[in-house]
């Protein structure tokens, strides 16, 4: 499959391996806010982006990947149109989406809560004791596996 | 390698995953609705640990179903999936309340009550819906030129219905007689009580659908009809069944979910045995809906050679580590002590 017209393959900058004008300002830009709040919490996304593009091209391609593809599901074999499950409709869709949606952030909401609670209270003594671990079995260390329920405090 | 040989192979590869997910995250749904008739925060929590280690790898069987059918037969998957549409994306919902309530519930104060509706209803909704849903494919589904053609609530119907509550009292079952093996006291005795008006109430069930197939006339009655010899299977059902009532009377632990397996096992071979060689009831047959013999045998080597038997290893090691009664025996297993 040759690049052609809105093929996937056409860059959107320059054509080299690497990221386009936009995402490199928004990355700067990212960075030198990072720096200047000397917030931890903006690493993570720069090092995401980061890993975005250098992955992947640039971020976006991706977007470039989906659209330019079109009206193609499979280049040159399948149309997008073709590919549809015939019996479904927009509201079933729209119906799923809101519920994974309303579900998500619901659960999201209350699990980032009892992180930071967890977070809050710090380390007990009994969690920072190794268990039963000794050098020859390290892997003790990670007590028993219904430790990870919560509702089991590792015996020592 | 001969394609018709390899679209039975991998038939049989999905068949034995839906058996061993029926029956493993079949307790493990069960000891969730169980979970919501009783009150007693020691019973939950014990009740809780009894499935904590198990659970969400019992669900993998389920992974192993859909990635298989997607795979190895891709007509089935497109027609099952459109179909079920709603009811998948209600049982999701349902399993993801199910899977955070593990988490949640024990690092909660005043949203607890929240997240144990949640763990109950998950595991309710997600029996109720593949109940319904092997209901719908023995009523027989609307399908034209192998797509499937009906609305998006073919799915409730009055047999359909009936097959999702009769899925959830077996279920049900299946987790009291789990409870019943895996737990001691108070609580073992509580689930020894649920048995012995859930194996009634199946059984009600059961008969009551029986009765239904006949009165609508159903197409899958003509197999039976002409081959009487399957009959064993419902004898050796309900031979099992009476194991499982001798096994709640004498107070046999362990025999009461042996013989929920086998009721299970039998029940399943007896859906086979109904619809052989059709994999959607009266339009698709196994054949009809395999994927190219090339694509059969490249899977033949990734995942039914390498990824198959791993999952058949963690699921038997998962299960010796964590053997015996909750909180005793096994070092591994969960206990109680804070």
């Amino acid at each position: 499959m040759a690049a052609r017209g809105n093929s996937i393959l056409r860059l959107p900058s320059d054509g080299r391996h690497g990221p386009c004008d936009a995402c490199y300002q928004l990355d700067r830009q990212l960075a030198a806010l990072a720096r200047a709040l000397g917030d931890l919490a903006l690493v993570p996304v720069v090092c995401l982006l980061r890993l975005a593009y250098w992955v992947r091209g640039c971020a976006h391609r991706l977007v470039y990947l989906e659209v330019g593809r079109q009206p193609w599901v499979v280049w040159g074999l399948l149309r997008t149109a073709d590919a549809m499950t015939p019996t479904l409709t927009g509201p079933q869709v729209l119906a799923t989406l809101i519920g994974y949606v309303v579900v998500y952030a619901f659960i999201f909401t209350f699990g980032a809560r009892y992180i930071y609670r967890l977070l809050r209270e710090g380390p007990t003594d009994e969690g920072a004791k190794p268990a039963m671990a000794t050098g020859h079995r390290p892997m003790a260390a990670a007590g028993p596996a219904a430790t990870a329920t919560g509702n089991i405090t590792p015996e020592t | 390698m001969d394609p018709v040989w390899l679209a039975n192979f991998w038939a049989g590869v999905i068949a034995f995953a839906i058996l061993v997910y029926v029956i493993l995250d079949g307790y493990d749904l069960g000891v969730g609705i169980l979970f919501g008739t009783t009150a007693n925060e020691q019973h939950r929590v014990t009740m809780m640990n009894a499935i904590a280690p198990y659970w969400d790898g019992n669900e993998t069987w389920l992974v192993l179903v859909g990635a298989g059918l997607f795979a190895a037969f891709p007509m089935v998957y497109a027609i099952f999936l459109p179909a079920f549409y709603l009811p998948v994306a209600l049982m999701l919902l349902g399993l993801i309340f199910r899977g955070v309530a593990f988490e949640f519930r024990h690092r909660s104060t005043h949203m607890r009550p929240v997240w144990d509706l949640g763990f109950f209803l998950g595991s309710l909704i997600a029996a109720l819906v593949q109940g319904a849903a092997i209901g719908t494919m023995v009523q027989e589904l609307t399908v034209v030129d192998g797509r499937y053609a009906g609305g998006p609530f073919e799915w409730v119907t009055p047999f359909s219905v009936l097959c999702g509550v009769g899925l959830v009292l077996g279920y049900a079952l299946l987790g009291a007689a789990w409870l019943v093996m895996k737990t001691e006291g108070d609580l073992r005795d509580w689930a020894y009580r649920r048995l012995d008006w859930l194996l009634p109430g199946v059984i009600v069930v059961l008969v009551a659908l029986f009765a239904f197939a006949l009165s609508m006339h159903l197409r899958v009655l003509d197999r039976w009809r002409d081959h009487p010899r399957l009959l064993v299977l419902p004898l050796l059902a309900g031979v099992a069944m009476v194991g499982v009532w001798f096994g709640t009377r004498w107070r046999r632990d362990g025999v009461p979910f042996t013989m929920a397996m086998l009721v299970v096992a039998c029940a399943f071979a007896m859906l086979g045995a109904s619809f052989w060689p059709y994999m959607i009831p009266y339009s698709v047959t196994v054949q009809q809906a395999a994927a190219p013999s090339q694509s059969l045998e490249f899977l033949f080597w990734g995942t039914g050679v390498v990824v198959f038997p791993v999952v058949v290893i963690y699921t038997g090691l998962v299960y010796w580590l964590f053997r015996g009664k909750v909180g005793k025996v096994a070092p591994g297993h969960p206990t109680r002590s804070g």
